[in-house]
């Protein structure tokens, strides 16, 4: 949840305060925000952008090969995103990944 | 209540709902917190309806012309089925002792099979497929990935296995949904299954881990970024009370309006549907790469929902 508000940000879909405001609520209730929150980040597989791409292929929303989002267009709004480039979001996951490590 | 419901449910106490109003049914009475409420979810020929409530299986099941009286509090989940009359429901297309430990063995080691051929090939899930009768195609049925469209209907003759209801939310969508995972992601595998009626007794969530409860908060959370700013404002405010002994009362009447919609569409609910799914492709994936563990975001829990398939069959004769 806290990814699909930061890939909205970083479309101009939202507003950056927006998906901090999403963050800041679920780290508050204790539940993990950032990739390095999960338990076994360091293992291998889930420190590397392409794994996860391939397997966010496997999702029940891919149709023919294109990946489809649900991003938000606003707190409190969601929408189907179809039309969001792979190369993207390896770059988004790719800086998430490094910011911690 | 729908007319063309094929059974009805009994009880005790009095239900607090409001006629519906174009074609939304709202939950707006105050509720002590011991009555059970009866949700409608109006979807024509296949609506149901959704009863929560704190001990509200046990009341519910002593109500039941099939059950007999209620009688002390199952100390186990078989004493549990049996007290309602009904056996503990079990994969009846599994030969036991060969798979039953794996399906059966609890948390995410309950719904996770070694492998599936279908999703090793690497099929888009939209295929459609048209699916053969008979008991090999029904014992297949069960591991084909979700989400493929099958034009036999979906078996009859299985409970349902669980529902989405995470800290008294649930996702009351048209279907309940079996998800199994599988090596190559999440919740991949599985069946639908139409519902005649979910129970769903809040005071599971007494049992839940601290942990367990987070993770399903993270989903009535979920249902404010997604669809209602003022409750996720709510949220905000308020969420300490779910520190707190009894939240559910007070959460149920803001989150049910969420829910039982009628009138709309086929695709609208399949949109609103996918919705939900907020989140999702990334969580699936971290899932997935870490091996379902206990560690990882889940978003879901799975406190209690049974559906009394056979027994309201049974009552429709």
């Amino acid at each position: 949840m806290v990814l699909a508000a930061e890939l909205s940000a970083q479309l101009g879909m939202i507003a950056e305060q927006d998906a901090v405001r999403v963050r800041r609520h679920l780290a508050e209730v204790g539940l993990p925000t950032h990739l390095q929150d999960i338990a076994g980040f360091t293992q291998e597989g889930l420190a590397n952008a392409d794994a996860l791409m391939a397997l966010m292929a496997q999702d029940k929303k891919v149709k023919r090969g294109r990946l489809t989002f649900i991003l938000l267009a606003a707190v409190g709004r969601a929408v189907i995103a179809l039309d969001v480039e792979p190369s993207m979001v390896r770059e988004f996951l790719k800086a998430k990944l490094e910011r911690g490590a | 209540m729908n007319a063309s419901r094929p059974c009805t449910p009994f009880f005790a106490a009095p239900l607090h709902a409001n006629p519906r109003q174009n074609g939304r049914h709202t939950m707006t009475a105050p509720l002590r917190h011991s009555d059970p409420i009866a949700v409608d979810v109006a979807l024509g020929d296949r609506a149901y309806d959704i009863i929560i409530g704190a001990m509200c299986c046990r009341r519910w099941a002593g109500a039941s012309p099939h059950c007999g009286p209620a009688h002390a509090p199952p100390s186990s989940p078989t004493a549990m089925w049996q007290s309602i009359g009904l056996r503990r429901p079990r994969p009846r297309w599994r030969r036991p002792g060969r798979h039953l430990a794996r399906h059966c063995r609890g948390r995410r080691g309950s719904k996770t099979y070694g492998r599936s051929r279908t999703r090793q090939r690497g099929a888009d899930r939209r295929e459609d497929r048209t699916q053969r009768s008979g008991d090999r195609a029904r014992r297949r049925r069960g591991r084909r990935p979700r989400g493929l469209r099958c034009r036999d209907p979906a078996p009859r003759d299985r409970f349902c296995a669980g529902a989405d209801l995470a800290a008294g939310a649930g996702r009351f969508f048209g279907r309940r949904q079996t998800g199994i995972n599988s090596p190559q992601g999440k919740n991949l595998l599985g069946a639908f299954h139409q519902p005649v009626l979910v129970v769903a007794d809040t005071a599971v969530l007494d049992t839940l881990s601290p942990r367990q409860f987070r993770a399903g908060y993270a989903e009535v959370a979920k249902y404010g970024v997604l669809g209602d700013e003022a409750f996720f404002a709510w949220l905000e405010t308020n969420h300490p009370i779910f520190s707190q002994a009894v939240p559910l009362a007070s959460m149920r009447s803001r989150l049910l309006p969420c829910q039982g919609r009628d009138r709309r569409t086929r695709r609208a609910r399949d949109r609103e549907r996918a919705l939900l799914n907020l989140g999702h492709t990334f969580g699936h994936a971290l899932e997935a790469a870490t091996g379902f563990s206990t560690g990882c975001f889940t978003v879901k829990a799975l406190p209690s929902a049974w559906c009394w398939r056979r027994n309201c069959r049974r009552s429709s004769g």
